[in-house]
């Protein structure tokens, strides 16, 4: 006896020949051509941009979904800025974050009164600080990785998600950003277990068509956005 | 699937008398229309994205046994499972027995119209697994024991006050005297009750907006956060997916996310877009153990090759339901079905069968805008008329009606005997019309004339004023 999978792919076969599809080989060949291309299909004009345009228009586009933003020069500004933010907030100072060793440099030497835990929330965190892989300038998006220092739940548990972000990684496109991080999955191309794009903070208009946000996810998005040079990081 | 369809009419007739219904779907009108309207316009290439996403699914569709195959390989090489389930008998038993090997007492979900389709939380609920919804509106008509009237704002018919008086009768932990009058106030509170849920599930299960076949990746695209959290915080993570969910890369992925969320609800991005490949890694401090890929079919292969497969590149934006007069006018329950709106029109028939769906392909005014508006350019309208022509083919009209076809066939075939026909009838009519020029009643014309007046006609037809215009052109 044939297993489903089988039933459903020779169906899908037998179906698709009757319609336009080309011969089984052709078919391979086909799929096989367009997976290795990896061509952009069609990039906006608008959303071509690198350097300061991509800075500029990455802070006007995630402005507009309520994401705020605070610009540094460079990591060792981070701890003050995420201080800053907790009293404007009129917060704890209180943090949860990954151990990505980039934050090991954010100055957290200069904030003593500032409690800062290492690793996955359990939901009873009030703010999460996490770094971005990149950002998609089109959109507004951040895009983060899943990993052990980057723990996923840093991004949706707690109400406020900091997010350290360096302005070099701005791209402009979204394919050009999703490219790069296939890329940096290494050679055998297995992504992380989880790529979030978040474009602000969660939201939910189920009641009456009305926007309001802090979902389930964060009420609060804020980067700190380091530097507009690469060097800067 | 279990239908409702054969009972539109009555289930129309309810609906437009239903008072707070009406209220309610006025939200459709003003909370999609403008906002998609502006996020297409603001994109000066929508329309040639539109064409551009219309070949990667062809192409996809053309080449879909490959490109699964693909899938499915990339999938195991990352470490997750792939499940293949011919209809919704096999993909139920497929997730109740990965459930049960995790011992699963609760299970969380994040908002899946293909586990609608398959009744999956009642069959979870009858072998005693709880299943908990936590896409707000999902929450709420589950509390209310609902189906979605929209494929993504599934409480899309109710009022607020209504939601207030579910809460208020569920939710009897908080206090009494809270108030709870606003979206904010409501989504708060859901927020707090389901936060402990997320963390009392075993199986967390979410649905699949796009299959990567490069990575054998999932996507899910959320505004709210919940099917992440559904899918990040259980020991198991299922992704129900239909076979037609696939884009080949990540720059065919960009490409239609581009067109997703401007059509549905006018962002440019949905809040959330999360790819996911595999179970969590060895250092990895969070994120489910196993990762289960559920590949559906339930009728999807017999499209494929026939004048209905266009009907799957739709990407489930909810754009066509959203324009729809008809869906204005009734909203979604009457529809009777899983998928509401022109896309269930087209959809429940070839799923349930045109003998149990009939009256769907003719709920429509044939407006066009359904097609105008659908981002993967699926041509509703023409699909609604094959399967009229299918109903016809097959003798499920009413025998008066199929009289009237046949007879208006006849004289359709016989142009000179059609335009002797039309004189005489738009001479009758315009008589009867009288000095108003209106008729309020006449016979065989009832279902217009019960509710509203015909304009009367002039007294010549069409073609006896354009021959007539045609003879004054010449000198």
């Amino acid at each position: 006896m044939s297993s489903a999978r089988d039933i459903i792919l020779q169906r899908i076969g037998k179906a698709i020949e009757e319609g336009r599809a080309p011969p089984r080989s052709e078919r391979e060949s086909g799929a096989e051509a367009c997976l290795a291309a990896k061509e952009n299909v069609l990039v906006p004009a608008g959303a071509n941009v690198s350097g300061d345009e991509a800075i500029a228009l990455f802070t006007q586009k995630a402005q507009s979904v309520q994401t705020t933003i605070r610009h540094v020069a460079a990591i060792s500004d981070v701890a003050e800025a995420v201080s800053q933010y907790l009293t404007a907030k009129n917060l704890p100072q209180a943090i949860r974050r990954g151990s990505d060793p980039l934050l090991d440099r954010a100055g957290w030497e200069a904030q003593p009164l500032m409690e800062v835990t290492i690793g996955p929330s359990d939901g009873s965190d009030r703010v999460g600080l996490s770094v971005a892989v990149s950002a998609v300038a089109e959109t507004g998006t951040l895009i983060l990785s899943s990993g052990p220092d980057n723990p996923t739940t840093l991004n949706f548990l707690p109400d406020h998600h900091l997010v350290v972000l360096s302005a070099a990684r701005i791209v402009g496109p979204l394919e050009e950003a999703l490219r790069a991080t296939v890329a940096e999955a290494g050679p055998a191309g297995i992504l992380p277990r989880i790529v979030n794009l978040i474009t602000g903070p969660s939201r939910s208009g189920d009641v009456e068509q009305q926007i309001v946000l802090g979902a389930h996810g964060p009420r609060a998005v804020h980067v700190i956005l380091i530097g507009d040079h690469p060097t800067a990081v | 699937m279990k239908v409702h369809s054969a009972e539109f009419i009555e289930r129309s007739a309810e609906a437009i008398g239903d008072k707070q219904l009406q209220r309610a779907l006025g939200n459709v009108r003003a909370g999609f229309i403008g906002k998609r309207a502006k996020a297409a316009a603001a994109l000066p290439e929508f329309e040639a994205i539109r064409d551009a996403a219309v070949g990667i699914k062809n192409h996809v569709l053309d080449h879909l046994d490959v490109y699964l195959e693909r899938f499915e390989a990339n999938v195991n090489a990352a470490g997750g499972h792939v499940h293949w389930a011919r209809d919704a008998d096999e993909g139920r038993a497929i997730i109740l027995d990965i459930c049960h090997k995790a011992d699963a007492r609760t299970v969380t979900k994040g908002k899946s119209m293909l586990t609608e389709e398959i009744e999956l939380n009642a069959h979870l609920d009858a072998h005693g697994i709880e299943a908990v919804e936590t896409d707000l509106g999902e929450y709420i008509i589950q509390l209310r024991g609902e189906t979605p009237s929209h494929i993504i704002a599934p409480a899309v018919h109710l009022n607020r006050d209504q939601v207030e008086a579910d809460f208020r009768r569920v939710h009897t932990g908080f206090d009494k005297d809270r108030i709870l009058d606003t979206p904010e106030s409501l989504l708060g509170e859901a927020r707090e009750v389901l936060r402990q849920r997320y963390f009392e599930a075993d199986v967390g299960i979410t649905g699949a907006n796009f299959l990567v076949a490069e990575t054998g990746s999932t996507v899910i695209v959320t505004n709210e956060g919940n099917g992440d959290l559904t899918q990040t915080l259980p020991r198991v993570h299922i992704a129900l997916a239909s076979i037609e969910k696939i884009v080949p890369t990540m720059e065919d992925l960009s490409t239609i996310l581009r067109l997703l969320a401007r059509s549905a609800t006018g962002q440019e991005m949905s809040v959330y877009t999360t790819i996911s490949t595999g179970p969590r890694r060895n250092e990895d401090q969070d994120g489910p153990e196993e990762f289960h890929v559920v590949l559906l079919d339930n009728g999807r292969s017999a499209l494929l090759g026939t004048e209905f497969q266009e009907v799957l590149r739709c990407i489930r934006c909810g754009a066509c339901m959203n324009h729809c007069p008809v869906f204005h006018a009734v909203g979604g329950h009457a529809y009777g079905a899983v998928y509401p709106g022109p896309i269930g029109a087209v959809i429940t028939p070839a799923l349930a069968g045109i003998d149990q769906a009939g009256h769907l392909p003719n709920a429509s005014t044939f407006c066009g805008r359904c097609e105008a508006v659908c981002p993967m350019r699926i041509p509703l309208p023409k699909l609604m008329r094959q399967w009229r022509e299918k109903e016809y083919e097959k003798g499920y009209q009413p025998g008066a009606m199929r009289r009237g076809m046949s007879l208006w066939a006849f004289a359709a075939r016989h142009p000179r005997l059609y335009r002797f026909g039309a004189i005489i009838a738009a001479r009758i009519l315009s008589g009867l019309g009288g000095t108003r020029h209106r008729l309020s009643r006449l016979p065989l014309a009832s279902g217009w004339t019960d509710a509203r007046d015909l304009p009367a006609p002039e007294g010549r037809t069409f073609m006896q004023a354009y021959a007539k215009s045609e003879k004054a052109k010449r000198p």
